[in-house]
């Protein structure tokens, strides 16, 4: 009962809880968002280009970060905002002991209330905004991430104001009032504490993070606040750079009702330091009101920081020490006056500047990098923790809805820098992605020894796939040839590869957009249509798709080489064909008869035009004129689908064609004996039928 | 109930209005509305290099009201308003309506004053400096804001000037400030704020 009752009574009580004032906690969370590495990581990590200042439903995300910061101090969370750091128990540590909680249990409290704001919450928003499937419910994952970072931030910043850390319920104008005022009427002021380095160089060492947890808050950031190194009898390890931000206020600073409270009879109210000889007097000239005045302070210069105004000397001081009076029976009452606030908040609003940066850093802690590609992938955990959980991709279809990958998901524990390898990625094609290759690789699992957290990383993994070229007959590999893959969409090549001794060529495509081509296999292009058929052109191309690949990720076309045949007429006199399908031919051979002498036959060919033309189209193909050099087979006017008409005539070839036939009786010197035997000469056009036939 | 109960209770009862009291009572900052509430406030701005009117540079007023609660101060948003300087680079801003109903413990305005290009202030101002605690009242203040040529100095101020800072539906309630930072992060390479925000 009387404890309730004690707990009403505070919970009644007028306290400017707030610590930073609303205002100064949002310049404060302003100020640390660029010094982390958020910006960066969102801009290459997440594929937000504009990093903090994405505009996510309908302001930019640097602001959720400052609303958290601000809204953290609403009603009643506010009295969840104190540690001591020299309780015995975290569970004793809050306002009060217990009245409130410990701001680093309230961190980590996942039943704070609806909403909750814990780690935990803001972990599995992020989780939301990195696998959410609509798009809506992705940016509010995300908006909310970024207010509960504030929220959290602001925790960390409260340890640095003196009150939060002395179990101080302050009242009416205090430390934070005055800085917020400060922060209005001398801004460069306050934006010069903002920007100024800790103290203590280095602070807050990273070593935080590897500290022993502490089971009541077993998440690192706990750390931040309160290392559990300052004992309250060893004030000069708050000078280390590892110290928690509690330990460093609370061993160095006043709040308004906690002065020289050494020798306090309440523990809850008990501060070891500063005490009285931690501290010197000295005048100091301060302007009040215009007018410079001498003033009185206690400046300190032992115990841990030192070389400031720790509080004003008791008004009563003079009075003390004419009549000798005993300090302990008769309180001196030193106050904190605005100089000395002043050179607090030079000392501890950069430290809640920094903490509360390390906390936005740690959120954002864990690192991937994924290499090879989608038939050999690896994800490597390049974070100072090792991993242990599942790696899923996700991707966007052309609606933006978030799909997980069919069969992209691994759970594994990669200790740092370690790979998991020779993944295996199936790309989607149904529903088709937005943007083919581009996926979302998360992390959920441990990292570290925080049980739950979450990595992303958008990836572009290249889908590749090993097109082994064969010739149909005889399944022998086609070597050095040309291959491409090219994306229907576009029209355009997306890799152009030759194929080796083994007939198969790499090629990156996009499934559900690619198609091949090979150019050059036979006298025609082709486009792959599946099987053994082609087409010449890409409308009834073979889309390629993940199912049409084996184990190995291979795709294997059969081609038929094929080749043109026509029909040539033998000449009567000469026995040789009537008609030579090359421009200049020439033609003499001899045959030695048995009286010695010989049978020479000469034949010469010319050609005027030959062409071929198609059956189905009627399209022509001039194939050698007279000034030619040669003449191309008709196969050259063949197309893609020609090689599924194997044996079928597909053409005409139509020649204005010359040749002429001599048979002459020679002696073995060439001298003609008598007249020719016979001797033809031809100048005509004839048309045969061209029929398909593969060698 | 027993009588210690009742002490308590009625210790709580004195406490409360004894909480009241205080949390009612001026703190002795100058930092409410005092007296001259209602009064316009005014300012020239200009060109810290050239010493030139800055035509165009948006003045943004927020006031914040301190809602006293029976366990605690907390600070909200009251009132917001904007105005543009003219041609010659001044501004006045008649706050009557919102300063003479404000209620008890609403605080001084904060400003901002942005220009696209130019530092701001709070943020990158070059005068006047020092105590700002009057600051556009009675005949007005100087300020003197530079010119910006870099892009992270830009990208600082655009931070700190972002309407969602001042106002929960900026698009209804600064559309010149909301007008002038989409402009500066189009200029930056960023997408604009989407208009009108979903209230």
């Amino acid at each position: 009962m009387r404890t309730l009752c004690l707990r009403l009574i505070l919970f009644l009580l007028p306290i400017s809880a707030e610590a930073y004032e609303v205002s100064t906690h949002r310049a404060m969370v302003a100020a640390s968002a660029p010094r982390s590495n958020v910006d960066a990581l969102l801009r290459d990590d997440l594929g937000f280009p504009e990093g903090l200042a994405t505009s996510v439903r309908g302001q930019a995300l640097a602001n959720w970060l400052t609303d958290g910061g601000t809204d953290e101090d609403n009603f009643p969370r506010f009295l969840n905002h104190f540690h001591n750091p020299l309780a015995s128990n975290w569970s004793e540590a809050g306002l009060g002991g217990s009245v409130g909680q410990s701001a680093i249990l309230w961190a980590q409290n996942p039943a704070q209330s609806a909403p909750s704001w814990s780690w935990r919450d803001v972990r599995q928003a992020y989780l939301d905004a990195l696998t959410k499937s609509a798009s809506s419910d992705r940016d509010k994952g995300l908006a909310t991430t970024f207010e509960g970072l504030g929220r959290q931030m602001h925790l960390v910043q409260d340890a640095a104001s003196p009150a939060h850390t002395r179990n101080d319920p302050h009242i009416l104008f205090n430390y934070e009032s005055a800085i917020d005022g400060l922060r209005l009427r001398e801004a460069s002021t306050f934006v010069s504490w903002r920007d100024r380095a800790p103290d203590t160089p280095g602070a807050p060492d990273p070593g935080w993070q590897s500290l022993d947890g502490n089971p009541l808050a077993p998440i690192a950031i706990a750390r931040l606040v309160d290392a559990d190194r300052y004992t309250g009898a060893n004030p000069g390890v708050t000078m280390g750079a590892l110290i928690g931000l509690s330990e460093y206020t609370n061993a160095n600073f006043f709040s308004e009702d906690r002065i020289f409270t050494e020798n306090d009879v309440s523990p809850q109210s008990r501060f070891p330091f500063p005490k009285r000889s931690s501290v010197v007097e000295q005048d100091v000239d301060v302007q009040v009101g215009g007018a410079t005045v001498r003033r009185r302070y206690l400046v300190k210069i032992a115990d841990g920081a030192i070389g400031y105004r720790l509080a004003t000397v008791g008004f009563l001081r003079e009075y003390h020490r004419r009549f000798g009076l005993d300090l302990g029976r008769f309180r001196e009452t030193p106050s904190l006056d605005e100089a000395v606030y002043r050179d607090y908040a030079e000392r501890l609003v950069p430290r809640a500047v920094t903490y509360s940066t390390a906390l936005l850093d740690y959120f954002f802690r864990g690192q991937l990098f994924v290499s090879g590609n989608d038939v050999s992938m690896a994800i490597r955990n390049s974070s100072d923790e090792p991993m242990s959980g599942t790696f899923t991709l996700y991707y966007d279809d052309a609606g933006d809805t978030r799909r997980p990958v069919p069969g992209g998901s691994w759970t594994s524990a990669l200790a740092p820098g370690a790979r998991l390898t020779d993944l295996r990625v199936i790309a989607p094609t149904s529903p088709a992605p937005k943007e083919p290759g581009k996926y979302m690789l998360v992390f959920r699992g441990a990292l570290g020894t925080e049980p739950d957290a979450v990595v992303g990383k958008q990836v572009a993994i290249e889908s590749v796939l090993s097109a082994r070229l064969l010739k149909r007959k005889d399944g022998t590999p086609i070597r050095g040839a040309a291959i491409q893959a090219i994306d229907r969409t576009t029209g355009q090549p997306m890799t152009v590869a030759t194929t080796d001794q083994d007939g198969r060529a790499q090629l990156t495509w996009r499934p559900g957009r690619t198609v091949l081509f090979i150019p050059a296999v036979n006298l025609f292009p082709m486009y792959w249509a599946g099987g053994t058929s082609f087409v010449s052109t890409t409308e009834g191309a073979h889309v390629i798709q993940a199912g049409d690949l084996d184990p190995q990720g291979q795709v294997t076309i059969p081609i038929p080489i094929v080749d043109a045949q026509w029909p040539e007429r033998t000449e009567e006199c000469s026995g040789q064909p009537q008609f030579a399908h090359s421009p200049q031919g020439f033609f003499r051979e001899g045959t030695l008869r048995s009286d010695g002498n010989v049978d020479l036959v000469t034949v010469t060919y010319g050609v005027n035009l030959i062409t071929f033309m198609r059956d189905d189209d009627g399209r022509e193909t001039i194939l050698c004129g007279s000034d030619s050099g040669q003449c191309k087979t008709p196969a050259a006017g063949f197309v893609a689908e020609d090689v599924n008409r194997i044996s079928q005539v597909v053409g005409h070839l139509v020649r204005d064609i010359l040749s002429g036939h001599i048979r002459q009786i020679t002696t073995p010197d060439g001298a003609p004996l008598g007249d020719p035997v016979c001797f033809n000469n031809y100048a005509e056009s004839d048309v045969v039928p061209v029929t398909v036939f593969e060698p | 109930m027993s009588r210690w109960v009742r002490a308590v209770v009625a210790s709580m009862g004195v406490l409360v209005v004894c909480a009241s009291a205080w949390a009612q009572m001026p703190e002795g900052w100058d930092r409410l509305l005092g007296p001259n509430r209602g009064r316009p406030y005014r300012g020239l701005i200009l060109d810290s290099d050239t010493k030139a009117p800055l035509a165009g540079a948006v003045v943004v007023a927020m006031w914040v009201r301190e809602r006293v609660y029976p366990f605690q101060v907390n600070t909200e948003h009251y009132a917001v308003r904007e105005t543009v300087t003219d041609a010659e680079g001044r501004f006045v801003m008649e706050v009557k309506d919102i300063e003479a109903g404000a209620p008890r413990r609403t605080r001084k305005p904060e400003f901002l004053v942005f220009l696209p290009a130019y530092g701001s202030f709070p943020n990158g101002y070059t005068a006047p400096r020092g105590f700002l605690a009057e600051l556009f009242e009675g005949e007005g203040t100087t300020m003197e804001i530079p010119r910006l040529t870099d892009r992270q100095p830009r990208l600082n101020v655009l931070g700190g000037a972002s309407p969602h800072n001042f106002s929960k539906t900026p698009g209804r309630d600064l559309p010149h400030l909301m007008k002038a930072v989409n402009a500066e992060r189009v200029s930056l390479g960023f997408s604009p704020y989407p208009l009108p925000e979903k209230d």
